[in-house]
């Protein structure tokens, strides 16, 4: 009999076999919903309720309006076309065994990754516009690269790795046998690529667009710096409010933008959350692939080359330009904007301190809410759709949205770095959340069956199972989110106070005011702060590899 | 001895050359390196017209490769590949004429059942009636006709492994290439496809090539096996000379448990083991040398039996019932000695033993292994 009391107080099932909720857990899961009813669906709501209806008429009236939308679904086609291609063939390059270079061409394919987000238009600008380094000093050309192909180019070099790490994904869960199997049937290698290989990356491919298009509607950084006069939706939301203080508009605009955005979201997780036809059995040797016809492959070659040339060009541009005397006139050394930039140092502060700051916030909010989805608990589909909403969410729409809900009573924020601490984190959080939760499904339930059957509670599975087991993703998750909060421009522009002003801003103010030089010596500060942070990343993760090595078998 | 009375009656001369009929497949003095890795090193090897012939060994053993250098996807560092007498060896696997089912079935997730065994018909430019003709009778003769319509995911394992038997069928080639095609499966089901695989090739007369690592496997279904060892075919025979005849202790091991007792060859007709002399052609010159023994070629008996050998009277000292025999580990001056026992009759642990030899079930390998 006592055995069974005891088994009975560590059993997570009751009579009834029903699951039984420990109140701890309860109390959590509430916590947690109420902060995201707090910081993801208030803000939503207020920026759909706060204008009228005549606003949205009147909006929707206007001529300048009507362009802008339909420059944003020009460009975002665009931009979402070249991107894909572009990543298709990155990631085609990786993952073929006989196609030279997957080493250098994974390398700068990532790179774009971390710039901040107006950092490629205006390495472009540095080097391909009026006074490019390029263009016009050694090519001699005077080109303007304001406008719809200056964005489009931005983007597409921007956008491209995306595109890229999701369909190298893809590639790698065709099996190759499949594509054997076509070729004792018969089929030659060209044959085989296109009736088995490209309908079975079809589902990603959809899907990666759908992704990459969400990105590109909603990217603010590039718009802003190289669009010129070519109106978008998300720059023109800033620009009514920054210009006319016309909150109403901006929240319209913002509003607009919403409705392909959530879209496109629903759509691409019902495609990829579908049955995807990749990961059969694991996956086989690339020994097994079958030869690259050879047109296909110079083409894939020919794409890759050009682009990493050029992702190397506008890093260098950057560089350069920080460094440069004048650019322009005087290409000579000097760390003259280097120690000027240093004089931002309160920008500079207040950036890492609110990175640091979203970053915790994304990270255990994150891992938090990861683990009660893998608990039986009530209103969990309402858990998940919660903490992925923010993902679908453009971060004018944040900005826009924060503005409004927090700049008055009862939660008055504005101007504090709080503010944006909690848009930055709260926004971000799909991120961890979606890391941690593919984490958490290759712990096998097993594991957390042995802690119950040994007593452990559910919170306690928390400290001594998961929390060490996840310590990767957990770091992994904060790193990205400190990463992409202190170089973010989009939501960091509606919430910028005297109290909170970040280097993206003084960035964004210096490339208007045409210190260039200023502007690149920050943007290079920015680009430090991060590789250093993938470089802590990657060392932490190569330390956790050997460490799980050790585990297994 | 009733259950295996079929496996000891003497060995008809089975004709293991090819020199009876022309090779369909010939693999003439080939090797293959994967980077550092010699993968296989000179093998040939005629395969004969209508036979299952088995490339058998363990992982690493070139067994894979081999079939992969047959089937065009690698091409020999060294050496010809024959199909008839057209030389094959640097022609791409789309015009080989060979066929492959794999191990993980490779079905084309986005087709159809009818579409991935029309798949290669499609490739050929068959006509469309002929090939929803052939398609028919492919999935007929697998048991699948119903699940046409179906998609891959929607069969079981087993099934998938039929569609992929039909698709390697369908068009009709002249060989057919078996990549471990059943080690997915479950035990039961692996028995029963095997068995489908033996009758396809019965009714069709195709020559297969397969390749396993399983020994029953490969005993149930070949007409020959070559057992592989780095590299090497370390043994070409049937299933009856590889089992009873095994050309060494590597090969006597991989295809079964079995009993190496020391001994000494007399002469023609004579060994001698322990203190008694059993009369028995080794065909090996006299000296020292290695007596296999299978557990069921060895009988228990009463510690005292006249008939017992001296050296191999010992203890029971551990057993396991496998249902129709009993597996005993008796412990003797020549060390564990397994023995099967058919009549389960439950010799304790403990007893006082003696064994008595079959000579028709003997094998004495050369004194070298």
């Amino acid at each position: 009999m006592a055995t069974q009391v005891i088994r009975g107080s560590a059993n997570p099932r009751a009579k009834n076999g029903a699951v039984r909720i420990e109140r701890s857990v309860t109390l959590l899961y509430l916590i947690v919903l109420a902060l995201l009813v707090m910081f993801v669906v208030y803000p939503t709501l207020t920026v759909l309720r706060y204008p009228g209806l005549e606003d949205y008429a009147d909006m929707l009236g206007r001529v300048r309006w009507q362009r802008a939308a339909l420059n944003t679904v020009v460009i975002t086609v665009l931009s979402t076309l070249s991107s894909t291609l572009v990543g298709f063939a990155f990631a085609f390059a990786a993952t073929r065994r006989d196609i030279p270079g997957a080493k250098i061409f994974g390398l700068l394919s990532v790179l774009p990754l971390f710039a901040p987000p107006f950092m490629i238009a205006f390495a472009y600008i540095l080097m391909f516009g009026r006074q490019g380094l390029i263009s016009r000093h050694v090519l001699g050309l005077d080109l303007d690269i304001f406008g719809w192909h200056g964005l489009w180019l931005a983007q597409t070099i921007a956008f491209f790795p995306l595109a890229s790490m999701i369909l190298k994904g893809v590639l790698e869960g065709i099996h190759p046998s499949a594509e054997q199997a076509a070729l004792t049937l018969g089929a030659t290698e060209g044959a085989a690529l296109r009736t088995v290989t490209l309908p079975l990356v079809m589902p990603g491919l959809t899907g990666s667009m759908l992704v990459t298009a969400i990105t590109i509607l909603a990217d603010f950084g590039n718009a802003v710096v190289i669009a010129g006069n070519y109106p978008v939706l998300a720059t023109e939301a800033w620009f009514m409010m920054e210009g006319l203080a016309d909150l109403k508009g901006a929240a319209v605009v913002v509003g607009l933008l919403l409705v392909p955005a959530v879209t496109l979201f629903l759509v691409s997780r019902s495609l990829l959350g579908r049955r995807s036809y990749s990961t059969v059995t694991g996956r086989g040797s690339t020994m097994d692939q079958i030869k690259t016809p050879a047109l296909l492959k110079w083409s894939v070659m020919a794409i890759c080359s050009i682009v990493s040339g050029f992702v190397v060009l506008l890093y260098a541009g950057i560089v350069y330009a920080g460094l440069a005397n004048t650019w322009g006139t005087d290409w000579s050394i000097t760390l003259r904007h280097w120690r000027e930039a240093l004089t931002y140092s309160d920008a500079l502060w207040s950036s890492i301190l609110i990175g640091l700051f979203a970053g915790a916030l994304t990270a255990i909010l994150g891992q938090i809410a990861a683990f009660l989805k893998s608990r039986h608990l009530p209103f969990r589909p309402l858990l998940d759709f919660l903490s992925v909403l923010p993902g679908a969410l453009p971060g004018v729409f944040i900005g826009v949205g924060f503005v409004l809900a927090f700049n008055n009573p009862p939660v008055e924020l504005a101007g504090t770095i709080w503010i944006v601490v909690l848009a930055l984190g709260f926004w971000h959080l799909p991120l961890a959340y979606q890391a941690t939760s593919s984490a958490l499904d290759q712990i096998h339930r097993s594991i957390e069956d042995a802690a119950r059957d040994l007593g452990a509670s559910e919170l306690r599975l928390v400290s001594d199972i998961y929390a060490p087991l996840l310590a990767r993703s957990l770091m992994a998750s904060f790193l990205q989110s400190f990463v992409r909060s202190v170089s973010n421009i989009s939501v960091v522009v509606f919430l910028v106070a005297p109290g909170n002003v970040m280097v993206t801003f003084v960035i964004l103010q210096m490339i208007g005011g045409t210190d260039w030089s200023g502007a690149a010596a920050l943007t290079t500060f920015l680009l430090i702060i991060t590789f250093l942070c993938i470089g802590l990343a990657s060392l932490l993760a190569g330390r956790a590899s050997m460490q799980s090595r050790g585990f297994q078998p | 001895m009733t259950i295996h009375a079929g496996m000891t009656a003497p060995i008809a001369p089975v004709a293991s050359e090819a020199t009876d009929a022309p090779a369909h497949v010939r693999i003439v003095e080939v090797s293959k390196r994967l980077g550092d890795f010699a993968a296989v090193r000179n093998i040939s090897l005629n395969i004969k017209r209508g036979e299952i012939l088995t490339l058998l060994g363990p992982s690493g053993c070139g067994k894979s490769t081999t079939l992969r250098l047959l089937a065009g996807f690698y091409q020999p560092t060294e050496g010809e590949i024959f199909l008839g007498d057209t030389c094959i060896t640097m022609l791409p696997p789309n015009q080989r004429q060979m066929t492959m089912v794999f191990q993980e079935y490779a079905l084309f997730p986005h087709l159809r059942i009818s579409e991935n065994v029309g798949y290669g018909l499609k490739r050929r430019r068959l006509p469309k009636a002929q090939a929803e003709a052939r398609i028919a009778e492919m999935l007929e003769l697998v048991g699948l006709a119903t699940s046409g319509e179906k998609y891959p995911h929607q069969l079981s394992g087993g099934q998938q492994q039929r569609v992929a038997l039909a698709r390697a069928l369908a068009v009709d080639p002249e060989v057919l290439l078996l990549d471990e095609p059943l080690s997915n499966l479950d035990a039961r089901l692996r028995v029963r496809l095997r068995e489908e695989i033996v009758r396809l090739q019965k009714v069709l007369g195709k020559t297969m090539v397969f390749v396993t690592h399983d020994q029953e496997e490969a005993l149930s279904i070949s007409d020959r096996i070559a057992v592989m060892k780095e590299g090497r075919i370390e043994q070409l025979g049937t299933p009856d000379e590889i089992y009873f005849k095994p050309r060494s202790r590597y090969v006597a091991e991989f295809v079964g448990t079995a009993n190496f007792l020391p001994v000494d060859v007399l002469d023609a007709g004579t060994i001698r083991l322990g203190s008694m002399n059993l009369s028995f052609a080794a065909g090996h010159a006299p000296g020292a040398a290695t007596l296999m023994a299978r557990p069921h070629a060895l009988k228990l008996t009463e510690g005292g039996s006249p008939a017992a050998i001296p050296e191999l009277r010992g203890e029971i000292e551990r057993k396991a019932f496998h249902g129709s025999t009993t597996r005993l580990w008796a412990k003797t001056s020549f060390g564990d000695v397994i023995v099967d026992d058919p009549n389960s009759r439950g010799w304790p642990i403990g007893a006082q033993i003696g064994i008595e030899i079959d000579t028709n079930q003997l094998h004495v390998l050369g004194a070298d292994d």
